[in-house]
């Protein structure tokens, strides 16, 4: 075998088109309803509605970015499947680590394409998708639907924001600052070797036995 | 400004709609064309430009017959009212020192949140106009000093209106007065609420009148517990990330001199 020297700048792709465009979709639908929620939710949040042309233009905001949610959210649910739902021994070693930025830096297993944060992550995203266009469907038509159903949906909506609203800006906060150089793979797809060392040591392995052997 | 009790005597009520005439005619509202039912309750239901309705309930006597129960049915007037609790729009439901739950409908953006989440199912939906509409208490009436338009226009005195203190006692003196099942209804339900009752029979008697109406499990789980959990989970999110950044700092990838060797 020849030996071949990478450099750790070398950039690799590590995401599709495709899956970039619907990870965008999904977040920008995610982010729109995050806002136009929180201002029909607070009073004292008044503000967004003024921003966005009063309290009845941010109801259409939400049912709106709401229905590109459950479109987008259906294509994101179908990508990541495979990666994102199958938990491995592997990932509880993971978990037992705090994934190595808790309490510990050693002992972290190295991870595929998706380490066991991004697939509990995923996992959320897929659960609260579902409960998420379901009752917000039946909220928007409350007079199709019996009472006892529709009250039910209320609190169920808002729990998903309770799980949500924290793992979002956690999922923000691990994309960008807290590791840079993952931003890269939604934006042009293309991370530094050294950086899928780093992060996804496993799937680097597998992609340099796919393209290197 | 005292808080005022609007006391519906069902024993005084010839079903006269007198009332309901009232109320449309101070609030402008428009006439329904409505069809037969088979009962005499005309419209057959509160809606977005009927406020107040007689319902007309027949029940079976053994011996006599028929008997008529009359009821003036219409916004409640909660002390802790339901559909203020879930309505989104800040100054859209709003209460008066009075007692009135006044719907802003100029202000309604139509989401019906205040629909299932009234004990009662007053506020009713325009199809039209995207909004929902209720009893107003009449308190731009009041503002002025005058008492409610169906209190006004009541022949009998089936409907009075006055300062809550005296109408207690009105209420409980009238329901002892009649004797038999007779019972007071709407002090002891959501707070008090602002339009109550001296029923001739046990409450569970009429049609479309809850015994024991509550704010719902559900609403007040939505608002109590899990609308402040939303945003302590947003908070928590943000402080736990930047509280991170502070003290553990990012995950930089070490870029090696001369590049790593592969085999």
């Amino acid at each position: 075998m020849n030996k071949v020297t990478h450099s750790g700048y070398e950039l690799i792709e590590v995401t599709t088109a495709f899956e970039r465009i619907v990870h965008w979709l999904f977040a920008g639908s995610c982010v729109l309803l995050f806002i136009s929620g929180f201002g029909l939710m607070f009073h004292w949040m008044s503000f967004i509605a003024t921003l966005f042309g009063g309290h009845y233009a941010l109801k259409y905001v939400h049912n709106f970015s709401g229905l590109l949610f459950a479109l987008s959210g259906l294509f994101a649910v179908i990508v990541w499947f495979q990666e994102g739902a199958r938990f491995t021994q592997n990932d509880i070693r993971w978990f037992s680590k705090g994934g190595g930025y808790l309490w510990t830096k050693e002992g972290v297993p190295e991870s595929g394409r998706f380490n066991a944060g991004q697939k509990l992550y995923y996992v959320l995203k897929a659960v609260t998708w579902v409960l998420m266009s379901l009752t917000g469907i039946i909220m928007w038509f409350p007079f199709l639907f019996g009472r006892f159903l529709v009250t039910l949906c209320y609190p169920i909506h808002v729990l998903c924001v309770a799980v949500l609203a924290g793992s979002v800006i956690i999922h923000l906060f691990l994309g960008t600052a807290g590791n840079p150089g993952t931003i890269q793979s939604m934006l042009t797809g293309r991370c530094t070797r050294a950086w899928a060392k780093l992060q996804h040591g496993k799937w680097l392995k597998e992609y340099d036995e796919k393209h290197h052997a | 400004m005292k808080e005022k009790i609007m006391l519906v005597d069902v024993s005084k009520c010839t079903a006269c709609r007198s009332c309901q005439v009232a109320c449309k005619n101070w609030n402008e509202l428009p006439a329904d064309q409505t069809e037969n039912q088979g009962s005499f309750q005309n419209p057959p239901n509160l809606n977005p430009h009927t406020y107040t309705l007689i319902r007309f309930q027949e029940v079976e006597e053994g011996s006599s017959g028929i008997k008529w129960h009359f009821r003036n049915d219409k916004c409640y007037h909660c002390t802790e009212p339901g559909c203020m609790k879930v309505c989104p729009v800040p100054g859209c439901i709003f209460k008066t020192p009075e007692g009135a739950v006044v719907l802003d409908s100029a202000k309604c953006i139509g989401c019906k949140y205040c629909y299932h989440a009234c004990p009662f199912a007053i506020p009713q939906f325009d199809d039209a106009t995207e909004k929902m509409y209720k009893c107003t208490f009449c308190y731009d009436r009041q503002a002025e000093g005058l008492i409610p338009a169906c209190a006004k226009a009541c022949p009998t005195g089936a409907i009075t209106f006055g300062d809550k203190d005296d109408m207690m006692t009105a209420a409980y003196a009238r329901a002892k007065k009649l004797g038999g099942g007779a019972t007071v209804y709407g002090d002891r339900v959501l707070g008090g609420t602002h339009v109550m009752y001296v029923l001739t029979e046990q409450s569970s008697v009429y049609e479309k009148l809850p015994v024991d109406p509550k704010i719902s499990l559900s609403v007040v789980l939505w608002k109590d517990i899990l609308k402040p959990l939303s945003m302590f989970s947003l908070l928590g999110g943000i402080g736990a990330s930047l509280l991170y950044y502070i003290t553990k700092g990012p995950k930089r990838p070490t870029f090696e001199e001369g590049g790593e060797k592969h085999e």
